[in-house]
């Protein structure tokens, strides 16, 4: 990361290493059980969490809850990358929350995404001309894949209207969806979590100016490779063998007296190994600053609402 | 009583003294995920739920943890004093609506002095205050309208009139404590008879309808934060609810 100095700012003003402004708010909605909203800057996605509730005879499972993700993008209808974002989130909860607890019961997770989906560019000039450029036709779908972009393309942002529009959520969408999806089971309280799974997206962009750390909808447009991680925070969490210990990334986790483990990893993009690890390491450390802020805000919200 | 908030996950530290140690809700022993032979230190206690740590002295000299909590879903567990709505009746007794994700059951004869012959009868819709009296994750909640020890109904049984309000299990277990202010600043302007559930819900019986309207009003505000439980602030609240 020596290209990504710590003085270089990004379009808008941040630091390559700084989250956008986060908002976290629990309890919004009155007739779930529980419900969280977070956001980086004016990506967010509302979630809602209710259970244990009565489960229909044929979802039912004799030994465990049923777990019933969905998600409702801000336009249109789920289609594959909503698909594809409901899995992620279910390959991530049923082991932080212990479903055994509840058997024959139903819990429900409901995630609204508060953001577009489609490519931030000039979307609506775009729309505009034509309409019809939504659809995935495969032409498109081929350009798409090529990484990196052509550098005529890159360099002229005018030309964006040729490539297709993002046909998968951006990575900070995901994150969002999965750090909602903690709150509102965070706020629920009704259902036994025994870690605490947070998500951050992030950027390699293509001018070579290296890894930033929640990147926009524009950065991450424009950039070569993106990355979703999401670290899972709780006492005895981690798979590493504690007597190993003298290795060096483990004492930096020692150190801040967390235990934590990767519970999701996606990547997409021209990348190299060692970029992977450098993003894995950043993803930590802003995993981190993601907790200890939900720790803040959590606790003033729950200290006005105090009864005694 | 500490005020330190916990996230699940969290190791609660816990008094090395010899005293016992009694965890309740939002609190369990985890391991490690990887066995160790070598070590045999006991599993630490981690907290399961985001709330306030909370202890007190229990019976024995023993010490209670537990996480105070803001939920609202109820669960049901044994001894809990629950206000449930009958749906559906069968030969052998009721089924109960308690909120949980399982309807309860409700014997036909758990009724103070009811015999084969005499059994109460109560229509689809009624409002009962009983006791839990089995919870068990993998069965039906079952729950009485008498006390077992006595064999009286010390209170249980059919609510007629008045009204039910829902509001968090927590704002009802303060309701609960004889130390919380609210009820008898509220009982100092409104006469009125109250059934608190451990379930979230909450009947009461006052004389006038505006009345009940007022008491409705302050259990809201006082679950959504906008009245402090505190003297002044409820006594302002219900001189302007009752104008």
């Amino acid at each position: 990361m020596a290209s990504a100095g710590p003085s270089r700012r990004r379009s808008d003003g941040r630091k390559p290493h700084e989250i956008r402004p986060m908002t976290i708010e629990i309890g919004e909605l009155d007739r779930a059980d529980g419900s969280g909203r977070f956001g980086f800057g004016s990506t967010s996605a509302l979630a809602s969490c209710s259970g244990p509730l009565e489960v229909r005879l044929n979802k039912e499972l004799p030994t465990r809850a049923t777990l019933e993700i969905s998600h409702r993008p801000l336009e249109g209808v789920g289609a594959t990358p909503s698909r594809a974002l409901i899995t992620t989130l279910e390959s991530i909860y049923p082991s932080a929350l212990r479903l055994s607890l509840y058997p024959r019961s139903l819990i429900q997770i409901i995630v609204q995404s508060l953001s577009s989906s489609s490519a931030p560019t000039s979307s609506t000039r775009r729309y505009n001309e034509s309409p019809e450029i939504y659809i995935d036709t495969e032409p498109e779908t081929t350009e798409r894949n090529i990484w990196p972009q052509p550098p005529t393309q890159s360099a002229l942002p005018v030309d964006k209207k040729e490539k297709s529009p993002n046909t998968s959520y951006s990575f900070s969408l995901r994150a969002v969806s999965i750090n909602s999806a903690t709150l509102a089971i965070l706020d629920a309280g009704s259902i036994a979590m025994t870690h605490l799974p947070m998500a951050i997206s992030i950027a390699l962009l293509s001018n070579n100016d290296g890894l930033v750390v929640d990147p926009t909808t524009e950065e991450e447009y424009n950039s070569r490779a993106r990355f979703g991680f999401a670290w899972s925070f709780g006492k005895n969490v981690s798979l590493k063998e504690k007597e190993k210990d003298s290795s060096n990334h483990m004492d930096v986790d020692k150190e801040e007296g967390e235990e934590m483990e990767l519970i999701w990893a996606e990547s997409e993009g021209n990348f190299d190994k060692e970029k992977f690890s450098d993003a894995l390491e950043l993803s930590k450390i802003a995993c981190r600053q993601i907790l200890s802020e939900i720790r803040a805000k959590l606790g003033e919200t729950l200290e006005s609402k105090r009864l005694q | 009583m500490s005020t330190t908030l916990v996230l699940p996950g969290d190791s609660i530290p816990l008094p090395s003294s010899s005293k016992s140690v009694v965890l309740g809700p939002g609190l369990a022993a985890s391991s490690s995920r990887i066995p160790a032979p070598s070590s045999d230190e006991a599993p630490s206690v981690i907290s399961t739920k985001l709330g306030l740590m909370s202890s007190a002295k229990g019976k024995e000299r023993s010490e209670q943890f537990w996480v105070e909590g803001r939920s609202k879903r109820y669960i049901p567990a044994q001894k809990d004093m629950v206000l449930g709505t009958i749906i559906a009746r069968h030969a052998e007794g009721y089924r109960v609506d308690l909120g949980s994700s399982q309807m309860a059951q409700l014997d036909g004869l758990a009724f103070e002095g009811a015999t084969k012959r005499s059994k109460p009868n109560l229509k689809v819709g009624t409002l009962v205050y009983a006791r839990v009296a089995l919870a068990n994750r993998d069965m039906e909640p079952e729950i009485e309208c008498f006390d077992p020890n006595t064999g009286k109904a010390e209170g249980y049984g059919e609510l007629k009139n008045g009204l039910v309000v829902s509001c968090s299990l927590h704002l009802c277990r303060h309701l609960l404590n004889p130390k919380f202010i609210i009820l008898p600043t509220l009982a100092a302007t409104i006469p009125f008879e109250i059934a608190v559930g451990l379930n979230g819900r909450v009947w009461f019986k006052t004389e006038t309808v505006s009345e009940s309207i007022a008491l409705k009003r302050v259990i809201e505000g006082l679950d959504s934060g906008d009245i402090k439980p505190e003297k002044g602030d409820v006594d302002r609240a219900v001189k302007e609810y009752l104008a």
